[in-house]
């Protein structure tokens, strides 16, 4: 139970410039290790690294220096392990896919040899499609869904890959404030056999399922959910620390009253 | 019409002509439903003006300096080809403006072309013939050439459906799990250059956009999913190209040119409904 999956050791990364050259750093000297069926909620400032953090987990990113490992592994090589749900996914809306189309596609082989998909894949997307609550949708046209329900759909085929972690990029970006606390109830059902690190804008996720706090500022400190006091959030976000410390307060009513 | 029929069971030339109408017809629908769909309609025709290029050069080759065995569709073939994989690399190594380079392969392969065919004997109508197509000079050979295209095309699209399906709706997605983007990406291009080159024989270079692309557009219409669209479109491809030839006919009009006129009237018509409802409900 006590698995390292995710282990960064002094990652320092920069992206680079228009003319080749490294530019400013991003993130500086990370190092941290994440524990399987942890619940991790990544915050911080934009452009303070989070989505950088999620493509180096991901491969997409390489470090200029330090060792990213998943599963032990070079990222590349976990991809498949990974379900990642990237922020504000584009797709073409005229583009002919129905839902259990969408979803079938976490059961792609890699490879060359031509295939298609068997019975079981068909079983698997539609367990899938179960667990979000989307299968009497399975006929529908992807476009014609409301942007929850795409999110719902995106996470039927996340989970349709069988993974063991969840990397999501600020999923409750475009929800209104029902679909989301949907989408943390059935975040918190899929914690219980996989590992999730969620990037999120605010803190009104860290709440009752969420283990620890990522702040993502350059640098990356963690902490333990019930450690994340005021003076933090302060620290984390600055100029914007009224804001933050307003929605901080709301939530520590709700979890008091 | 009637003499259409008539002359069908007598002339060895129309029967040729009807199948070759088919066999583009199909792979028009296949084909322009991943053009269509994936918006690359302005590639496909950069890939067919540029392969007059190759057209040209076969030609000139054959007639001024004797390589009896290069025919044209030869050319035309390694043209499209060339071209598919030429945009395709660059789309996927630089950052390149894409639509730049597709205009300028468009105006260079034409370009190409035009200068082989004027050092070639019998300029003139060569050049109308590819440019616009003539459907009734298919000869045996070219049929078995085009059933062999169509095959291939075929293939490649049910066996790699859903590999090509995904990585046309959400590479990054597709990339992730493992498939080769790059090389998909490339085999659907190739895939196009070569229908591309199989509608040439029928339509002709100009025309070659309209029929990728009409078929596919109203079959979307109908349905929301890539096969079914596929079957629609291909359908609609052969209902065109078979009635263009049969309505071209008897009048002597050109039958690619037919072929599109009735392509594109079919589009018209199932467009207005949508269109005069779109104007009353502003109206009101």
């Amino acid at each position: 139970m006590n698995k390292v999956l995710i282990e960064l050791d002094r990652v320092c990364f920069s992206y680079p410039d228009s003319r080749g050259q490294r530019g400013a750093p991003v993130l500086r000297e990370v190092s941290f290790s994440v524990h399987r069926g942890e619940f991790i909620c990544v915050v911080g400032p934009n452009g303070g690294g989070k989505s950088t953090l999620l493509k180096l987990l991901l491969g997409l990113e390489r470090p200029d220096t330090g060792t990213v490992r998943l599963f032990g592994d070079e990222p590349e090589l976990s991809c498949p392990r990974i379900g990642y749900l990237p922020q504000n996914p584009q797709f073409d809306p005229l583009f002919p896919v129905t839902v259990l189309d969408v979803v079938l596609m976490g059961r792609l082989k890699a490879g060359l040899l031509p295939g298609h998909y068997r019975a079981a894949d068909r079983e698997a997307a539609r367990h899938a499609l179960a667990a979000v609550s989307m299968v009497d949708s399975a006929a529908k046209n992807f476009a014609e869904l409301s942007g929850g329900q795409r999110q719902r759909v995106l996470i039927a085929r996340m989970i349709a890959t069988e993974p063991e972690l969840l990397l999501l990029d600020e999923p409750t970006s475009h929800l209104d404030i029902q679909a989301e606390r949907e989408l943390y109830e059935l975040l918190h059902r899929l914690n219980e056999r996989l590992t999730i690190m969620l990037v999120s804008h605010d803190l009104m996720i860290v709440s009752g399922f969420v283990d620890r706090v990522m702040c993502v500022k350059g640098s990356v400190d963690i902490h333990d959910t019930q450690d994340v006091s005021e003076k933090l959030v302060g620290e984390l976000y600055g100029g914007d620390m009224r804001l933050v410390v307003h929605t901080g307060h709301e939530h520590d009513h709700g979890g008091r009253d | 019409m009637g003499v259409f029929l008539a002359d069908l069971a007598k002339y060895e030339f129309l029967q040729h002509a009807l199948a070759a109408g088919v066999l583009a017809g199909v792979a028009c629908g296949i084909v322009g439903t991943w053009v269509v769909t994936r918006r690359i309609t302005y590639l496909a025709g950069g890939i067919a003006h540029a392969v007059l290029g190759g057209v040209g050069v076969a030609r000139y080759l054959q007639k001024v300096h004797g390589l009896e065995w290069l025919d044209p569709l030869y050319g035309a073939l390694a043209a499209a080809m060339a071209s598919a994989l030429l945009i395709g690399w660059v789309s996927l190594r630089a950052r390149e403006r894409e639509d730049t380079l597709i205009s300028a392969m468009w105006a260079v392969g034409m370009a190409v072309g035009l200068v082989f065919i004027s050092r070639t004997p019998g300029y003139g109508e060569d050049l109308m013939n590819y440019l616009f197509g003539n459907i009734l000079l298919v000869g045996k050979s070219d049929l078995w050439l085009l059933a062999g295209l169509d095959v291939a095309v075929l293939m490649v699209v049910i066996g790699y459906y859903n590999r090509l399906a995904a990585v046309s709706f959400d590479p990054e997605f597709a990339g992730l799990r493992g498939v080769n983007i790059a090389f998909f990406q490339l085999l659907l291009l190739c895939v196009v250059a070569l229908s591309v080159v199989l509608l040439i024989s029928v339509v002709g270079i100009v025309l070659v956009i309209a029929l990728l692309a009409i078929p596919a557009a109203i079959a979307g219409r109908f349905t929301r999913r890539l096969w079914s669209m596929m079957a629609l479109a291909s359908l609609l491809g052969v209902a065109f190209t078979t009635g263009g030839l049969a309505l071209s006919y008897a009048p002597g009009l050109p039958a690619g040119a037919t072929t599109i006129l009735l392509a594109a009237g079919v589009y018209l018509l199932l467009q207005l409904p949508a269109a005069l409802r779109g104007r009353t409900s502003r109206g009101d």
